[in-house]
């Protein structure tokens, strides 16, 4: 049996992976997002409630704070007990590469007076050191290509796959680093690097898309369709919370399985600025059955009328409403933690922590029928 | 009804409740009284005892004068600004931590507020002007405040020093 978890981390990703294997249970771990700061963070409560006690692997996609905000504290609490780190090109075989990388963010760090931005740098420069140390740099693998099959220990007869970035989203990014430049932090293109992965069990195919950009989507499109090679999701998890940029229609129809009729899709979002209609709209059209973690915007999820600050005069705090998306507290939980089953025959199984109904799965057809 | 006369005349301290009770200082000296306040004169005087009345208007005014001296305070601790720092760049928008008094609350506000030289780190003052009715966001870049800018750069620097 094959288990994903996706645990509701408002915006951010956070996906354990439990395995059945002949020889016991084996887990893995891709990003981990903390939305409420807490000492011990949502991926290592649900990894000890399951009773891991080591981890195959790790897999940090992108360094952005929502898919590495906890991973330190997870990777100490396993120290010595996790297999292999997986993660973004980084370019840590050449010398001085991570070095140069840690210098720009202190750059960024020491000029900024947000507690938030100094407190994100540190944390990411926390988990590369914490990855030196108590996974150790022979066990840290950087990913990259369009089909590069990955085995970590346990996992024997799933078989899992990197499917972004393409290796050619390297070579800039690289070359910052070399010289230093703080557009690589600037950049609103970091999604680019995010790792994509595939896992295929009994035929069936999951495909957790990161932040996966269109861009990168369409790319693998034109290289894989030249091979004959095609992605058939049963379960995709969307790329980049659901975003209306990187979830078009283009790249739905490419990662979903046509010729199925139970398509899944997993939004892990807060509801706020992610997922956008749009997408929830494609998804009801293609009769994909959308997840969402929270409660979307377009199902009714009203937060921008919630906030108000008693420091801000009520004039401003309309005005701060009006124009600004809160990405703070106030969030509406819809599916909660989602568990998705596919076991020894194939089976597939969804659990959502709230069983609620949902327009967009044809929850309330039963309502038309006559 | 009395307190009413008095909101309206928007009273705020004993002198104008003074003023309300001594009708004769607006008798002009040439006879010719101001037709408003010759219909406020027999009301007051017909109708109420002065000392009760005194009393009575004291302590509405008085009430009202703490209620306004709380609303003041109020006023002037609640701001028409904010201070922030924009912590990540997307597509068509900023992240952005906004400094409130004890907190900083993360916002995303629309990259057409700012202008095109601003990155992660950039600090900015977020304000309301307001024409003729209309209010409209104002984003001014500014120096960071250097007292926090030195906050946990040791604790930084080890870490980077012993991941080398």
């Amino acid at each position: 049996m094959l288990t994903f978890y996706f645990l509701n981390v408002e915006h951010g990703d956070s996906i354990i992976i439990e395995y059945e294997s002949p020889s016991g249970f084996v887990y893995g771990l891709i990003d981990s997002n903390n939305p409420a700061n807490l000492s011990r963070p949502p991926a290592l409560t649900k990894l000890q409630e399951l009773g891991a006690k080591q981890l195959s692997f790790v897999v940090l996609t992108h360094p952005h704070m929502d898919h590495y905000n906890g991973l330190p504290a997870i990777i100490e609490f396993y120290r010595g007990k996790i297999g292999h780190f997986y993660c973004f090109p980084i370019g840590k075989y050449i010398p001085g590469r991570i070095k140069n990388l840690c210098s720009i963010y202190q750059k960024i760090h020491n000029s900024t007076e947000s507690q938030t931005l100094k407190r994100q740098i540190t944390e990411l420069v926390t988990v590369f050191l914490y990855v030196k140390k108590y996974i150790g740099l022979k066990n840290w693998y950087e990913q990259n290509g369009y089909l590069n099959r990955i085995l970590p220990e346990g996992f024997d007869e799933v078989s899992i796959e990197v499917i972004l970035p393409p290796a050619k989203i390297k070579g800039s990014y690289f070359e910052m680093i070399k010289k230093g430049s703080t557009d690589i932090v600037n950049s609103s293109k970091l999604n680019d690097l995010s790792l994509a992965l595939k896992f295929i069990y009994k035929e069936r195919e999951i495909v957790l898309g990161g932040d996966g950009t269109y861009e990168n989507w369409v790319d693998h499109e034109r290289y894989c369709r030249r091979g004959q090679i095609n992605i058939n999701g049963s379960v995709v998890k969307l790329p980049h919370h659901g975003s209306k940029h990187d979830c078009q229609l283009r790249v739905l129809e490419y990662l979903f399985d046509g010729g199925r009729k139970d398509k899944i899709a997993i939004i892990s979002a807060n509801g706020k600025s992610h997922p956008h209609k749009d997408v929830i709209k494609i998804l009801s059209e293609k009769e994909i059955n959308p997840y969402c973690t929270n409660l979307a915007r377009e199902c009714g999820a009203n937060i921008e009328n919630l906030t108000s600050y008693k420091e801000l005069t009520p004039s401003f705090n309309r005005l701060l409403n009006t124009i600004a998306t809160h990405l703070e507290k106030r969030i509406q939980p819809c599916q909660g933690d989602i568990q998705v089953s596919i076991n020894s025959s194939g089976e597939l199984r969804i659990k959502p922590q709230s069983q609620i109904p949902c327009p967009c799965r044809g929850d309330y057809d039963f309502l038309f029928d006559t | 009804m009395q307190a009413d006369t008095l909101t309206n005349f928007d009273i705020a301290d004993d002198s104008a409740v003074h003023l309300d009770l001594e009708p004769e200082k607006y008798r002009r000296t040439d006879g010719n009284n101001l037709s408003s306040f010759s219909r406020l004169e027999p009301k007051l005087k017909s109708d109420t005892n002065t000392d009760i009345d005194k009393n009575k208007y004291r302590l509405i005014c008085t009430n009202k004068k703490k209620t306004m001296q709380v609303n003041h305070h109020q006023k002037t601790s609640q701001k028409n600004e904010v201070d922030g720092t924009i912590i990540r760049v997307e597509d068509t928008s900023f992240q952005c931590a906004l400094s409130l008094q004890n907190k900083e609350i993360i916002v995303q506000l629309p990259k057409i507020f700012f202008p095109q030289d601003v990155k992660t780190g950039t600090a900015f003052n977020l304000s309301m002007d307001e024409y003729s009715g209309l209010r409209r966001p104002v984003v001014k870049i500014r120096p960071p405040k250097k007292e926090k800018m030195e906050y946990g750069n040791k604790e930084l620097e080890l870490l980077i020093s012993e991941l080398r």
